[in-house]
């Protein structure tokens, strides 16, 4: 296979042997994983679309990897066979600043894609935490969110099209670069797609203007309930901030310890609030002024608020909100290195956990919004049971949790108190409306949970989705979708493995 | 009344009885669960479903319009449905005369067609649940756009579409008899798109009867989900060609936070669709790259009806053997113009179409021919 694939591509672009299988059996998740029989690095869609034809034609299972930062086994190579990492397609392929749009190879990091066009004001909205190693294929794998989702939406609202190679090695190009072009949303389905309806090798983005005005503020809270009664109520207020992120004194104590972080004493959480304006439309000079109308030349426009203005107004509004729910401080920012400081504590506090135990299992669940204030007592509720520590930074204003359990893998049984606690807080996601997942996807990770959340029928569904794209077992096997024929046996292997 | 407009009476008259006279009737099932809709369509070899007043959207393609006769024929019987005499007669100039033709000729080249099943949403509406301080709101398929905006304003919310005329068909309204499951079938564009985004957007959940009758649902009632395929993405825009949307889950919008439209409107608002006459032209509505937009709204000058500059969307009025400038990349929608009224180009996009609609569909019962390339 090695030999093979090396005259396709380069020897030097087929990595293979026991370390390069070691560093490629799993992603961020790493509790399942699976070893790859070699992993390739193409240079452009045409080399993907020759590796997945060899692949197909010789009954080998391949499975697409960006930066492996996904953390639902997406990219664990579940049945061996070949790794197509997008590693070096990493180029910006094309700027258009007049449409607001860029193409890029699968493999680039998100934030390189902001960066090519931070100088005319630009970016790519979607910002998963991960987002200065996790590629532009995985976040359309993923359909990857972050903490500006609450406003600017999911990857999904910022793809217009893709070139993908499908499972059976055909290129195609799926999308339109004017958005909402009649037909099936076959684009929809390919973003969030867990990698498993073909390899996406490149993609047109859109590029949204970069704020003209932003405030941040932090405000600390005496209970958890006071911070997430003060989500809900901002939220049925109406104003839409660009950021509602928070933390529980979990992770409080985590970043304090790290960073020398100075927070209220007594603060037990923290929500992190941002609001935006984007910059005054320039749709006046591009339109011609229709003929044949009796609107009066002179007629002066209602005015509107500038972005500073509205921002101030927003922020203000909210900051009432959080008054009234006890917040016993806010601090707000004055300028961008204030803001940064700010955000120290909401970026920095996955990997300051790693203080507090040696293993960390971050779950994704999703909520209605108003049902916060009862999930996290429900959380905590839970790993009181089971005697577990838990933190939690979560996207509150999605709705979208992340408790964090810390434990010590060595210890088996602290392991599965874990999975228990996992599988709880999941069903009680279900039950109050929610979802299994998030923005983290299903991969290997959840795919028997789906099995909470829909029926056979429900699932039957999903599965014909799939089948459009792909009808056979060689692309990503095993991923979203429960029982799938031929992986049950592999399911229960890694979990051995992983334990 | 003038000559000219007795003459119309009396032709569309003649035409009715006669219409009457030569068809059995088939009378539209009025469903009023999703149980009864799974029944029907499981029972059922051609179905219709999306309603008669959209037909100056849809496509004169092989079945459908044999089909289409029998859905308007309901129509034309359920004169409750009617609030207005006028309309009812508009209606009946406009289409009846059309669809006698259509059938003919459909018959003479495929032999006599099949009765088809209407699907009659009239019972199964309204708001199941409105999660106001979630600003998520579930309704039935059935319910009328206008009537879950008006409920939804009460609670200071919306779905995030221009309010301030009923009558917009070209912002994504279709006039005030246009269903949920309809609006979302058709996916037309809005004058708020760039701004708030569209039905894809919004559609939290859905709830759909597949082609033999199986009910299955996807998403959920939170605003953010990667649960497995987005399965309902593909029933937006797919004019009930994959299955039939009977419940949806919505995210809605907060009323003090709907931006202002910053189009250009050509017409002062009253005189849309007030004006019948306008009816009876077609609508064009195209959207093109942002570089290309200025000049395409310079082609369309005389014509333009309203802009959209932040969507890069235009609408105007041309008769139906007429086009505007195309520019590349750009995409069309009309109305009144059969075949023309949407055209799938993209040989990759119409062959993976073709392939959902097979596995969504084998028996190709949901309503046939409706998107052109099945």
């Amino acid at each position: 296979m090695v030999e093979e694939l090396g005259k396709l591509l380069s020897p030097e672009r087929v990595l293979s042997g026991e370390a390069v299988a070691r560093a490629y059996d799993c992603d961020a998740y790493t509790v399942d994983r699976s070893k790859p029989t070699c992993v390739v690095l193409p240079l452009d869609t045409a080399e993907v679309a020759a590796v997945v034809r060899w692949c197909v034609a010789h009954s080998v299972p391949f499975t697409p990897r960006g930066a492996g930062t996904g953390l639902s086994g997406g990219a664990m190579p579940a049945l061996g066979g070949v790794v197509i990492s997008t590693k070096k397609l990493n180029k910006v392929l094309q700027i258009d600043i007049e449409n607001r749009m860029l193409k890029a190879q699968a493999g680039i990091a998100n934030k390189r894609i902001s960066d090519a066009v931070a100088e005319f004001g630009l970016h790519f909205a979607p910002d998963p935490s991960s987002q200065t190693v996790s590629t532009l294929g995985g976040n359309i794998a993923e359909n990857s969110g972050g903490p500006h989702t609450l406003k600017y939406g999911v990857t999904t609202q910022h793809i217009l099209s893709v070139t993908m190679v499908d499972p059976l090695g055909e290129v195609l190009e799926i999308g339109s670069l004017v958005p909402g072009a009649p037909g099936y949303d076959l684009l929809g389905l390919i973003v969030g797609g867990e990698g498993t309806l073909g390899v996406v090798t490149e993609a047109w983005v859109k590029l949204t203007p970069v704020p003209a005005a932003v405030r941040t503020a932090l405000a600390s809270f005496r209970t958890i309930r006071d911070a997430t009664e003060c989500v809900a109520a901002i939220i049925a207020s109406g104003v839409i901030p660009a950021a509602l992120e928070m933390m529980d004194k979990g992770v409080l104590r985590a970043v304090t310890a790290a960073f020398k972080l100075d927070y209220p004493a007594e603060a037990d959480a923290l929500l992190l609030i941002e609001v935006d304006a984007k910059p005054v439309s320039e749709r006046n000079a591009a339109i011609p002024r229709p003929p044949d109308t009796d609107s009066d030349p002179n007629a002066v426009s209602p005015k509107r608020p500038t972005p500073n203005e509205t921002v101030e107004k927003e922020l203000s509004h909210v900051i009432a909100i959080c008054n009234a729910h006890h917040a016993i401080s806010i601090d707000m920012a004055q300028n961008e290195a204030e803001r940064q400081k700010l955000w120290v504590a909401r970026k920095k506090a996955i990997g300051a956990m790693g203080r507090l135990a040696p293993s960390i299992v971050t779950h994704d669940g999703v909520i209605p919004r108003s049902r916060l204030p009862e999930m996290l007592d429900f959380v905590y509720a839970v790993a009181e049971k089971h005697k577990i520590g838990v933190a939690n930074i979560f996207h509150a204003g999605d709705g979208n949790l992340h408790p964090c359990f810390y434990f010590d893998d060595r210890d088996p049984k602290q392991v599965e108190a874990v999975i228990e606690a996992g599988e709880e807080i999941i069903k009680r996601c279900i039950s109050l409306g929610g979802s299994v997942s998030g923005e983290h996807g299903i991969g290997v990770e959840k795919s028997d949970l789906l099995t909470l959340m829909f029926t056979p029928d429900d699932l039957r569904m999903q599965a014909m989705c799939k089948q459009i794209f792909n009808d056979g077992m060689l692309c990503n096997p095993c991923k979203v979708l429960p029982n799938q024929k031929g992986c049950v046996e592999h399911k229960k292997r890694w979990r051995g493995v992983g334990w | 009344m003038d000559a000219e407009a007795r003459y119309d009476e009396v032709l569309t008259e003649a035409l009715e009885r006669r219409y009457i006279a030569e068809r059995a009737v088939t009378r539209p099932q009025l469903l009023t669960s999703i149980e009864d809709v799974s029944n029907v369509v499981k029972n059922a070899t051609l179905i219709s479903s999306l309603t008669y007043s959209l037909s100056h959207w849809r496509l004169p393609s092989s079945v459908y319009w044999a089909r289409m006769v029998d859905a308007q024929r309901c129509r034309i019987e359920d004169m409750q449905a009617w609030e207005d005499e006028g309309e009812r007669q508009l209606y009946l100039r406009e289409h009846v005369s059309r669809l006698i033709e259509w059938e003919h000729a459909y018959e003479q080249s495929h032999g006599p067609k099949q009765p088809p099943t209407q699907l009659y949403f009239s019972r199964l509406k309204g708001v199941v649940e409105h999660y106001a301080a979630d600003q998520v709101v579930v309704v039935q398929g059935g319910t009328r756009v206008r009537s879950l905006q008006g409920e939804l304003i009460k609670a200071n919310q919306c779905l995030p579409m221009p309010l301030e005329d009923d009558n917009q068909a070209w912002f994504g309204r279709g006039g005030p008899t246009l269903t949920v499951a309809d609006a979302i079938g058709l996916n037309l564009p809005h004058a708020l798109e760039a701004q708030c985004g569209t039905w894809r957007d919004w559609i939290l959940g859905m709830t759909v009867v597949l082609a033999d009758g199986t009910i299955a649902k996807s998403g959920s009632r939170a605003v953010k989900n990667v649960a497995g395929f987005d399965a309902h993405k593909l029933f937006v825009g797919a004019r009930s060609t994959l299955g039939i949307i009977v419940q949806v889950t919505l995210k809605t919008f907060p009323l003090a936070s709907l931006p202002m439209h910053e189009g250009v409107s050509v017409l002062p608002i009253p005189m849309k669709f007030k004006d019948r006459s306008m009816r009876r032209k077609c609508l064009w509505i195209q959207r093109t790259r942002r570089s290309d937009f200025s000049a395409a709204l310079v082609a369309a000058r005389s014509a333009l009806l309203e802009s959209d500059v932040a969507s890069s969307t235009l609408w105007a009025e041309i008769p139906k053997d007429k086009e505007l400038p195309r520019f590349a990349g750009d995409h069309v929608i009309r109305s009144g113009c059969g075949e023309m009224n949407l055209q799938i180009t993209d040989p990759t996009l119409a062959r993976l179409m073709q392939r959902a609609k097979a596995i969504f569909d084998p028996t190709n019962k949901l309503n046939p021919g409706e998107l052109g390339v099945v």
